[in-house]
């Protein structure tokens, strides 16, 4: 897929570890590695908007879209 | 009344397609011995006679046994589906695998009555059988023919429909 998600980038900058973020956001942290990995097919936009809340970010700073 | 889980109407039918199966398999032994019989009586008659001709009812016994031995498999594979209906696993790859099984199977036991057909269009013409005799099992082999294809055709079609449905389970599983 073109859209690349970098949530580990700014999880490194916001020093938070998985389980933390995953309990602040209210997901599984099995759910969080989905996204973390690339592997999700769709985000929600409550859980964006919940990352972005607890990351301290902007949706492009999570989201990159890359050309095949 | 439940139709998915465990005691449940999906239950019921995986007890009714295994008594089913076993049905067949005695059904299909039967058939085995009549053609070794058939056969072996032909052969001993023709050698005596010199000259080898196949009886049309034989070929038939022996279409009955390879369609018997493929729906055998065909029940095979319902018993695969429902046993995963009986223990609540609705949308799962293999369930469509096993649907691809029935579907080509039931289009295969389709060409061989279609070959019987032609057979038999060859054959019984130079045979005993009064025409209306002749025109009611080329009507029967015919009617089996088709609806074993529209039953392929239609488990086909059926399968595409639960493959895009696995697909929107599968995406909807990974909305996060």
């Amino acid at each position: 897929m073109a859209i690349i998600v970098n949530l580990d980038v700014m999880m490194a900058k916001r020093k938070i570890s998985s389980q933390e973020l995953a309990e602040k956001i209210g997901i599984t942290k099995a759910n969080l590695s989905i996204l973390k990995t690339n592997k999700g097919k769709a985000i929600r936009f409550s859980t964006l908007d919940k990352i972005c809340e607890v990351l301290e970010c902007k949706p492009g700073d999570i989201l990159e879209y890359k050309n095949n | 009344m439940k139709i998915l889980g465990k005691k449940s109407l999906s239950s019921k039918v995986y007890v009714a397609l295994q008594i089913l199966f076993a049905i067949i398999v005695l059904a299909d032994i039967s058939v085995f011995g009549l053609v070794v019989l058939t056969i072996l009586g032909q052969t001993s008659m023709n050698i005596l006679r010199e000259n080898f001709t196949i009886d049309p009812i034989t070929i038939a016994i022996i279409t009955f046994f390879i369609t018997g031995l493929i729906a055998l498999y065909i029940i095979c594979n319902f018993i695969e589906i429902f046993e995963n209906l009986k223990e609540s696993k609705l949308f799962e790859q293999t369930n469509s695998k096993y649907l691809k099984n029935i579907s080509r199977s039931s289009i295969l036991i389709s060409i061989v009555y279609f070959i019987l057909l032609i057979t038999l269009e060859i054959l019984l013409k130079v045979q005993y059988l009064t025409i209306g005799e002749e025109v009611l099992v080329k009507l029967l082999v015919l009617v089996f023919a088709v609806a074993f294809l529209i039953f392929g055709v239609g488990i086909k079609i059926l399968n595409e429909i639960y493959k895009k449905a696995i697909e929107y389970k599968e995406e909807n599983e990974l909305t996060i």
